[in-house]
């Protein structure tokens, strides 16, 4: 199996994923939940099914840009700009009053616009400097340019990651595709997953190089993959495992984030395999020291 | 390699204090004289008297899979003093306030140089409201004939400045800041009602003892007898001034019932909030629906738990087996620090703790790979399980140090929510160390020492053809 050999069409498959979502991202951004963009979300449980329509028309009457998401038969998501807190009252008593609400099975979330942009600013300079450590560490234990192909496997994940739901949000105009907290939580865990895997990899190839072999740079660094590969689809394949069940049985408010991890973790494996290692012989056949 | 008695020795006592640890409710119960099953009465806390070590065990449960209301409230247009200083004074006072209400389990913190973050567990938002009370001014003020100016009618309420045809309110220049705390009471007289006791300043004193004097001369009845206390422009409280008050405490009696003097006690403390705070974010979670998102996650974890034991049995055999306990043990050691430490669990920190064990799995998977491929190449049972812990190593130190790196960044800056996160995962990695590699090394050296064990086909191999 030649992997390394193959690597342009591996880049190339990356960028067609990439390049959508980076469109995307540029032209119509994102869908923002209340946490990021700041407002007041009702995650309404009724007891019996009540159409989301119905609820739309009730809200509608309240002249607060009210958006009304049918989630299951028996529950709704209402979202509107920020309230005050007279009116977040008067609309729950009257929510209460014309739908046959089940208050313990429900939530209600308010987020002020201050709070919602330093979350974006703090979650976007957290993965910035967690990434200059992680160049760090690996440029002591390995050197710099495996350090930078790392990363750079982590942004392919990430862009992959926020891409995909820039689409899902803006193109398809789905709910699931909503950046909120969760979001953040399931990027993050994607980036530790992703340095985890490219990790693996790396180790591979720095011990075959210490070993004398006449084998090429490229040669050896297919061989690791190729060597990594059992291991790599071992670990990736039970993770997903549980995420695919773990989407399924998800209730609609915690959906799009196993779909993130879903997405990221796929996304972490093939960036290992197929980017991160490929990189590292583009590199050296352009400065072949 | 031989078998170290002292590490599997260490082992062993980890793994009977986890598991103490973790069944410690069920000790509890039985300490405590409970039955094994339903509600626990009190909550479970661990006492050794010759150390001095007393702790709660449970787990602490976030309000996202507990339900409850979490508040984060904003600090402006501080009266006097830094807005430092007035985040710690509301934050004293709103705790004050909650542990009032009787809501044990409460957390009021500051958070930032503005913030204060208040946590109340099986609260909703009205009822946290409620308790937090109205964040207003307090004013005192008397009577006096004649009638109200418009200035005043702009202060107060038109039919609360109203009340007393021919008299108009006159304010007496004491407000909320002057009273240091305020609380609910009981007439020592019978029958016994309930009332409020409220102490002042030395400033807030003085002008309520002249005050009183001045009131207490003009006969009951007489709208000039009476104290008026506004809230904001409503007219809380209308008192009959029986004496003159000087000790710097009063009492405000008249016609309470239990729930209405407590609210004018919580009122009266809001009134001498140094500032005014409002509700910066705020998340209400229905109890049933954070009970139905634990199930979920524990719904998830056994199925993963499943799935994995089940693909390391059929795949790697017997060092499979090994890989299982040594998993079941990480589970157990991570759970009991959680409760040991009183870790918040949240749904992101469980999300931090399910990668944990992939990560954790991963080193076995990395492990076993490298011992196939060394029986593969030929070497014994003993030198290959040396040489596959041996080789497997600096992968597993370096993917696990980075992920520390960046367990590390995220709790000192990120959010509450992404603390969570790096806790659990920092915690589960730290504890995959020890389980997936001190405990598989020694148990594996275990299998190679018995006969049994050493047919190849126990670890998916076959034996390398005769050269």
């Amino acid at each position: 199996m030649n992997i390394v050999g193959r690597r342009n069409w591996y880049f190339l498959l990356s960028l067609a994923i990439i390049l959508p979502g980076i469109f995307s991202m540029a032209f119509f951004g994102f869908r923002l939940g209340i946490d990021f963009a700041g407002g007041d979300q009702y995650n309404l449980a009724f007891t019996r099914p009540v159409e989301a329509t119905a609820v739309q028309k009730e809200m509608d009457t309240f002249n607060v840009e009210a958006v009304v998401q049918q989630a299951g038969p028996n529950g709704a998501l209402v979202t509107t700009k920020p309230l005050s807190s007279a009116q977040e009252t008067t609309i729950r008593a009257d929510l209460a009053e014309k739908f046959p609400l089940d208050p313990s099975r429900s939530s209600y979330a308010q987020v002020g616009p201050t709070i919602a942009r330093e979350l974006v600013v703090g979650a976007g300079g957290l993965i910035l400097i967690a990434s200059i450590l992680i160049v760090i560490y690996l440029s002591i234990r390995f050197n710099y340019k495996f350090a930078i192909a790392a990363i750079l496997a982590l942004l392919h994940d990430v862009f992959v990651l926020t891409g995909i739901f820039s689409i899902l949000g803006k193109v398809f105009n789905v709910p699931l595709g909503e950046i909120n907290t969760l979001f953040v939580t399931a990027a993050l865990t994607v980036i530790g997953f992703s340095v985890h895997d490219t990790i693996v990899i790396f180790d591979r190839i720095r011990e075959n190089l210490r070993q004398a072999s006449r084998l090429t740079f490229e040669q050896n660094v297919n061989l690791s993959i190729i060597q990594s590969l059992a291991r790599s689809l071992n670990t990736s394949m039970t993770v997903i495992f549980v995420l695919i069940a773990l989407f399924l049985i998800s209730p609609t408010n915690i959906k799009g984030f196993t779909l993130a991890l879903l997405i990221g973790i796929v996304s972490g494996t093939y960036s290992s395999i197929f980017n991160a290692s490929p990189l590292l012989v583009v590199w050296r056949r352009l400065d072949p020291r | 390699m031989r078998v170290d008695r002292r590490l599997l020795a260490l082992i062993g006592v980890i793994a009977v204090l986890a598991l103490f640890i973790d069944g410690f409710a069920y000790v509890y119960r039985v300490a405590t004289s409970q039955p094994l099953t339903g509600p626990i009465r009190g909550i479970p806390t661990l006492n050794i008297g010759f150390l001095g070590f007393s702790q709660q065990i449970f787990v602490h449960k976030g309000l996202d899979l507990q339900g409850g209301t979490h508040l984060e409230l904003q600090i402006t247009q501080v009266r006097n003093g830094t807005v430092q200083s007035a985040r710690d004074v509301a934050v004293a006072i709103i705790e004050r306030r909650v542990n009032s209400s009787g809501y044990a389990e409460a957390v009021v913190r500051p958070e930032g140089n503005d913030r204060i973050i208040v946590e109340l567990p099986g609260v909703d938002l009205e009822q946290a409201k409620q308790i937090l009370g109205k964040t207003s001014y307090l004013t005192i003020w008397k009577w006096e004939p004649g009638t109200a100016d418009a200035a005043t009618l702009q202060q107060l309420n038109p039919t609360d400045a109203q009340k007393y045809p021919g008299y108009k309110p006159v304010y007496t220049g004491i407000d909320g800041s002057m009273i240091t705390n305020a609380s609910r009471s009981t007439d020592p007289n019978p029958p016994n009602l309930p009332d409020v006791t409220i102490s002042f300043n030395n400033t807030g004193s003085n002008l309520f003892c002249n005050f009183t004097r001045d009131r207490v001369t003009h006969p009951q009845g007489d709208p000039q007898n009476k104290l008026a206390i506004f809230i904001d422009k409503s007219l809380v409280e209308d008192a009959n001034v029986i004496s003159e008050i000087c000790g710097g405490s009063a009492i405000i009696t008249g016609g309470f019932t239990a729930a209405s003097a407590q609210a004018l006690a919580i009122q009266l403390n809001s009134g001498s909030l140094p500032g005014t705070i409002s509700i910066a974010s705020a998340t209400e979670v229905g109890a049933t629906l954070g009970a139905s998102t634990v199930k979920l996650s524990l719904l998830a974890g056994a199925f993963g738990l499943v799935i994995v034991i089940l693909f390391m049995l059929l795949y790697y055999r017997l060092p499979g087996v090994v890989a299982s306990i040594a998993l079941l043990l990480y589970a157990a050691i991570a759970l009991a620090i959680f409760k040991l430490f009183g870790v918040t669990l949240t749904l992101a920190g469980l999300a931090g703790f399910i990668l944990s064990i992939g990560m954790a799995v991963d080193a076995n998977v990395l492990i076993f790979e490298r011992l196939k491929e060394e029986l593969r190449a030929g070497r014994t049972l003993g030198a290959a399980m040396e040489a596959g812990v041996h080789r497997a190593w600096p992968a597993i130190r370096d993917s696990n140090i980075s992920t520390l790196i960046t367990c590390f960044v995220l709790y000192f800056f990120g959010a509450p929510l992404i603390k969570g996160f790096a806790i659990t995962l920092a915690i589960g990695v730290g504890v995959s160390m020890f389980s997936a590699i001190v405990t598989t090394q020694q148990f594996l050296q275990i299998l190679a020492g018995l006969r049994p064990a050493r047919r190849l086909a126990l670890y998916g191999v076959q034996a390398p053809k005769a050269a």
